[in-house]
């Protein structure tokens, strides 16, 4: 039988077509041990992590150890065993139920675990940890490679996710370990492929699975990186899952979040210091605070007490007493467990963990937290209008907690959308102003259950009723959200034409005044004038003085075309944010119009610059505005650890609000840098700014992407030629050993170059056998040279003690890559020509 | 489907030997090279042969080309329903001189014996020949009877005809090495056998002599059953036959006595290619005929099952000694 006739045997139609069954099988590979211990190593280290991760709130060092060795003890011993057996887990039918089950025993523990033992797991560890036991029973299952390449992906996806949530001790140094031996699992596994040359029909094109992983990879760490801009995934992901906070839900068994879990909740047991802690227990100070014990049992409280103020009394079963000097933690989220040990707890001695911040905000941020109102301006000077106090206001009781209802302002107005809510804890503000976010619709502190310790203010802001907030005071805020994306959407008019009108009443009023008055009275007459106008009227009163026409003028030009309403109001602070530099450095020197100077000569000043000048040329066109102080909650100070946002006295901000009507004031923000809260958007809305962001992030790195983008490509171009360069390069180290390994060692790198080249040999065919395709016939002769010697050096019995180098050099020269190569493309050629023919 | 045909030159006298018969057999029919190679593979195995194909495809001159050229005894048995047992095995009869039974010996004392048209036999008749392809012996009334060490048969059924006739049970399917097809001749070779037909040489008497003396191919037998066969090897023979066992459309897998008769017939390959040592393209080479026998299905259908056999079961690589 001629070679020919044996290559039309082998390029028919018979053996050419691929059996499903054969296909599947193929996939079934069985991984060697070496890759299979080192799989399960990966795994368990994994594991380890992610059970360090799960305990890092707990500190059970016992429990912790106990898990790690009953789960390292469970998978060895179940590896070996079916590593014995493998014929018995050998089929898809049985392993994948098998899987199925352990992924799903947490999920099925859960519910039990949470009904009789009331313990439980936040809702992320629970998938974690499901997905866990799956991640070790996959290694189990690892001698088949499918199932070891899986556990390997799992294993790395779960050290991940424990690296980005948890800061437990000994993580680093667990991770260093998981990523080399992940490398070495990944080289592992490389060597073993290309020995076993698993060999599904390769066309020597780049799959189009490969382009579309290329081309989503960068997307996805662009993504990645967007969302992960913040300081961990937590708050990336924030309201995504029950137990990572920002939604305003509770999960008893969560691990931070708005609501602060358990675990941040003070126990009952040896307390030595005060922290703004609500559900802590009471206990008895000389501070000044705003709870007291009447004690009737003792006839007074045993300790005298300062500066006592309105406070709400408590039963003295709430209270404890401690007879010792007591810490305090003026921190906020600090997680501050007073469950210590009783030893380690009298061994150190406490201290009261001081800061500067003047409060702390638990909530979304940005918000603008506003402390005092200014209507009035004589251009230099903003005068509170003196605001009267809401009457009757009621408390209503919720989950055992009271709410102050604050009437909402704006009804009827359909610009609302969606709740937030806000924890303000003082540490170091003075006063009883509490710091108040915008639309408040209630207000809570622990055990503050009547209407009269609180006033609000017209104007929304809430106060105490007494000298101050005692530090350490927890006040809740429940507030709406304005959507100002609707309002541009809509045909918003919200001010009327009346406030037109009235506006040239006052200013020709006001002109009056400063021509016939001296200047102390000027205020006084103002006021007695105002008190006949409504706040909207009085909001529309602008400063005597032809410096007010320029400002009128260049107001005018900022709006020009657009129509009276939001268009307009939007113009101006959009003009201000881009056109104006904030300097807190930069003082007023023009004592009569420092807005003028700010807007004409400087353009850069302080924040009360901007929102005077925002007021100013809003009250031009006839809008009602004022300005308002506060603070500011900075998003970028956010404290992922702690969970809080700190509020220093350099937060100390001012902005404006222009009248909506009905009460309603809206925030206005002319500064460039400072935000404003928006309504929590949907999922969609996130995802669309997540692409917004990574479109940014990569218009902003265009350079490194497309070198990266280039470097990628070029790597994929020729990932077969650096595959060829690196199996030549240890061929080439072969050739210093044993004379039959050099035979062995040509053969198999023959049989890869064959693969490169896009002819990849069969498992089931013999390299003799394959060199027989017709494509093949320029070579066969040396193919099959190289077949005769490493067939000798693998099947003889004797062992040969010199072979040719200089002969198997030249055949790997006449067998190269290249060579290989140019061969396929001319019979590539030929064929397309006899087509064509 | 045999690879490595290059023409070397024999200097090892046995393959010398095996020259002659091949060039004897591929006088006389024309064209086979690779049913003549299995041909002489299945006889160096000591195995029997089953040929299965149309009628007139030289089944029978086969068998009588190799007869002649291994220089044994040839008897031809012609299978029919009405053939009995002792038509195959001999039997006794009595001798009125002496007054004592004496055994006359049948078709399967001969060296070479052909039993055309296997399938049209009785199963009784055919399972007498079991005992004779297995153990080399017939026992026909208590009595014990010892075959000659080179007893080789040659069936031939037809496919086509199955009016009539009992197909071989499995037992007796196993027992055979290899099972053949012969195949229309190409072209060429027809015209060249037409063209001999026309001026028949009649052939000297030379060409008739057998290639082989007595006892030498026994000599070769011995000789192929000591080549090195690598437990690599040897491992890639279990797992082929393990893969017999799960396929799908195999009812029977691969027997140990198939699988011995697999590595025996690997091991002549190697020897018919000059080597002394069994590689994977060997066991690839006979695995078709030999699992043809087994595998209980249509030749086509059984090559197709052995290729999807072949095709999961991974062939030792180059990997390490």
């Amino acid at each position: 039988m001629s070679p020919d006739v044996v290559s039309r045997r082998l390029s028919g139609p018979e053996r050419v077509s691929k059996s499903p069954a054969s296909s599947v099988r193929a996939s079934e590979i069985t991984a060697s041990l070496r890759l299979h211990v080192i799989c399960v190593v990966l795994c368990l280290l994994a594991a380890f992590i992610f059970t360090l991760t799960e305990h890092d709130d707990h500190h059970h060092t016992f429990w912790c150890i106990f898990e790690i060795s009953v789960q390292t003890l469970l998978v060895v011993m179940t590896t070996i065993y079916f590593r014995r057996r493998i014929s018995l887990l050998n089929q898809t039918s049985v392993v994948i139920p098998i899987l199925v089950m352990v992924a799903s025993l947490s999920l099925i523990c859960e519910p039990i675990q949470r009904l009789f033992f009331e313990t439980g797991h936040a809702f992320e560890i629970l998938v974690m940890h499901s997905q866990c036991n799956l991640m070790l029973a996959l290694a189990v299952c690892g001698f088949r490679l499918q199932f070891q390449r899986l556990a390997v992906l799992t294993a790395v996806f779960t050290t991940i996710f424990c690296y980005t949530i948890s800061d437990a001790p000994g993580l680093l140094p667990l991770t260093v370990l998981f990523t080399i031996v992940a490398v070495i699992w990944l080289v592992a596994s490389w060597w073993e492929t290309v020995d076993r040359r698993i060999l599904s029909p390769d066309h020597g094109r780049l799959p189009k699975t490969w382009l579309a992983t290329g081309a989503m990879l960068p997307l996805l760490v662009m993504l990645a990186a967007g969302g992960f801009g913040a300081n961990t995934v937590t708050t990336a992901l924030e309201g995504f899952m029950p137990g990572s906070g920002g939604t305003g839900d509770y999960d008893p068994f969560s691990r931070g979040g708005v609501n602060d879990g358990d675990a941040l909740i003070a126990g009952n047991k040896n307390i030595r210091s005060f922290a703004p802690i609500e559900d802590a227990p009471f206990v008895d100070s000389v501070k000044p605070s705003l709870y007291d014990v009447f004690n009737d049992q003792f006839d007074g409280p045993a300790k005298k007490i300062e500066n006592q103020q309105r406070a709400i009394a408590l039963p003295p079963d709430m209270m404890k007493h401690i007879h010792q000097k007591m810490a305090e933690a003026r921190q906020a989220g600090r997680e501050f467990s007073l469950l210590r040990s009783e030893k380690q707890a009298n061994d150190d001695p406490i201290r009261d963990l001081k800061t500067h911040a003047l409060f702390y905000v638990a909530g979304r941020t940005p918000v603008h937290l506003r402390m005092e109102v200014y209507e009035l301006f004589d251009g230099a000077e903003w005068t509170p209008f003196d605001t009267d106090q809401i009457d009757g206001l009621q408390m209503t009781e919720t989950d055992d907690r009271f709410w102050l209802a604050i009437p909402q302002a704006g009804k009827g107005l359909d610009v609302f959308s969606g709740t937030a809510t806000h924890s303000i804890k003082n540490a170091n503000l003075d006063g009883n102003t509490v710091p108040t976010p915008p639309y408040p619709v209630g207000v809570s502190i622990d055990e503050v259950n009547r209407s009269d310790m609180y006033i609000v203010s017209e104007n929304r802001v809430v106060s105490m009723n007494r000298k101050s907030v005692p530090a350490m005071t927890s006040i809740n805020f429940v507030s709406r959200c304005v959507d100002r994306t609707a309002m541009e959407a809509s045909d918003w008019i919200f001010v009327s034409r009346r406030n037109v009108v009235s506006r040239r009443k006052v200013i020709r009023t006001a002109d009056d005044l400063s021509d016939s008055l001296p200047a102390d009275k000027e205020m006084e007459s103002a006021r007695k004038l105002a008190s006949n106008l409504t706040v909207d009227d009085l909001c529309v009163s602008l400063p005597a003085g032809k410096e007010m026409e320029s400002v009128r003028k260049l107001a005018g030009k900022i709006t020009d075309g657009l129509p009276y309403g939001w268009a307009q109001i939007a113009a101006i602070e959009r003009y201000l944010q881009e056109n104006y530099t904030i300097d807190r450095d930069t003082k007023a020197t023009d004592k009569t119009a420092p807005v003028n100077e700010f807007l004409f000569e400087t353009r850069r000043g302080p924040e009360y610059l901007f929102a005077s000048s925002a007021v100013v040329m809003l009250r031009t066109l006839g809008y009602s505005t004022r300005l308002v102080s506060g603070f500011y909650a900075r998003p970028e100070r956010y404290d992922s650890k702690k969970r809080h946002t700190p509020v220093y006295a350099e937060d100390a901000h001012f902005w404006c609000e222009v009248s909506l009507g009905a009460g309603l004031w809206l925030t206005l923000e002319p500064s460039p840098g400072y935000g404003i809260l928006q309504p929590p958007l949907g999922l969609s809305a996130r995802l669309w700014n997540l692409l917004l962001a990574v479109y940014q992030r990569a218009v902003e790195n265009l350079f490194l992407i497309a070198l990266l983008v280039l470097a990628t490509a070029v790597i994929l171009f020729n990932r077969r030629r650096i595959q060829d360069r690196l199996l030549t390069w240890r061929w080439q180290s072969a050739l210093r050993k044993a004379p039959d390994r050099r035979a062995l060692e040509l053969a198999q790198l023959v049989d890869h170059r064959l693969r490169l080249v896009g002819m990849t040999r069969k498992t089931g065919t013999t390299l003799r056998r394959w060199s027989c395709q017709p494509v093949l016939a320029p070579v066969r002769q040396n193919l099959t040279r190289v077949v005769d010697l490493a067939d000798e050096a693998k099947y003889r019995r004797t062992i040969r003690h010199s072979i040719d180098t200089k002969e198997l050099e030249d055949l790997a020269t006449q067998l190269s890559y290249s060579e290989l190569r140019k061969l396929l493309n001319s019979s590539a050629a030929t064929s397309d020509k006899s087509s064509a023919v | 489907m045999i690879t490595n045909l290059a023409e070397k030159p024999k200097t090892d006298p046995d393959l010398v030997l095996v020259e002659g018969i091949r060039r004897r057999l591929n006088t006389s029919l024309k064209g086979k090279a690779d049913v003549i190679e299995m041909v002489l593979v299945c006889l160096l195995s000591r195995g029997h042969l089953l040929l299965e194909d149309k009628p007139g495809l030289g089944k029978t001159t086969l068998a009588k080309s190799l007869a002649e050229s291994i220089g044994g005894h040839f008897a031809r048995a012609q299978c029919t329903p009405d053939l009995l047992p002792s038509d195959i095995t001999g039997f006794n009869i009595f001798n009125q001189k002496s007054h004592e039974f004496e055994f006359r010996k049948g078709p399967v004392f001969a060296e070479v014996l052909l039993a055309d048209e296997i399938n049209r036999a009785t199963p009784r008749t055919q399972s007498a020949l079991l005992e004779a392809m297995a153990e080399r012996q017939v026992t026909v009334d208590t009595q014990r009877f010892d075959l000659s060490e080179e007893f080789f048969v040659i069936a031939t059924q037809n496919p086509i005809d199955q009016h009539g006739t009992y197909p071989l049970p499995e037992a007796q399917l196993d027992r055979f090495a290899m099972k053949l097809s012969v195949g229309y001749p190409a072209t060429d070779d027809e015209v060249r056998m037409l063209q001999e037909a026309v001026s028949p040489d009649e052939g000297s008497q030379a060409d008739k002599a057998p290639c082989l003396n007595p006892g030498q191919l026994r000599q070769l037998q011995s000789r192929v059953s000591g080549i090195a066969v690598t437990t690599t090897v040897q491992d890639y023979l279990v797992r082929i036959a393990t893969e017999t066992r799960r396929h799908m459309s195999i009812a029977l897998g691969l027997s140990p006595r198939g699988l011995l008769t697999l590595q025996r017939a690997a091991q002549a390959r190697a020897f018919l290619s000059g080597r002394d040592f069994v590689t994977p393209d060997d066991v690839l080479d006979v695995i078709d005929p030999v699992l043809g026998v087994r595998l209980g299905l249509e030749i086509r259908e059984a090559n197709r099952v052995t290729q999807e056999v072949l095709d999961v079961v991974t062939v030792p690589t180059y990997s390490e000694k």
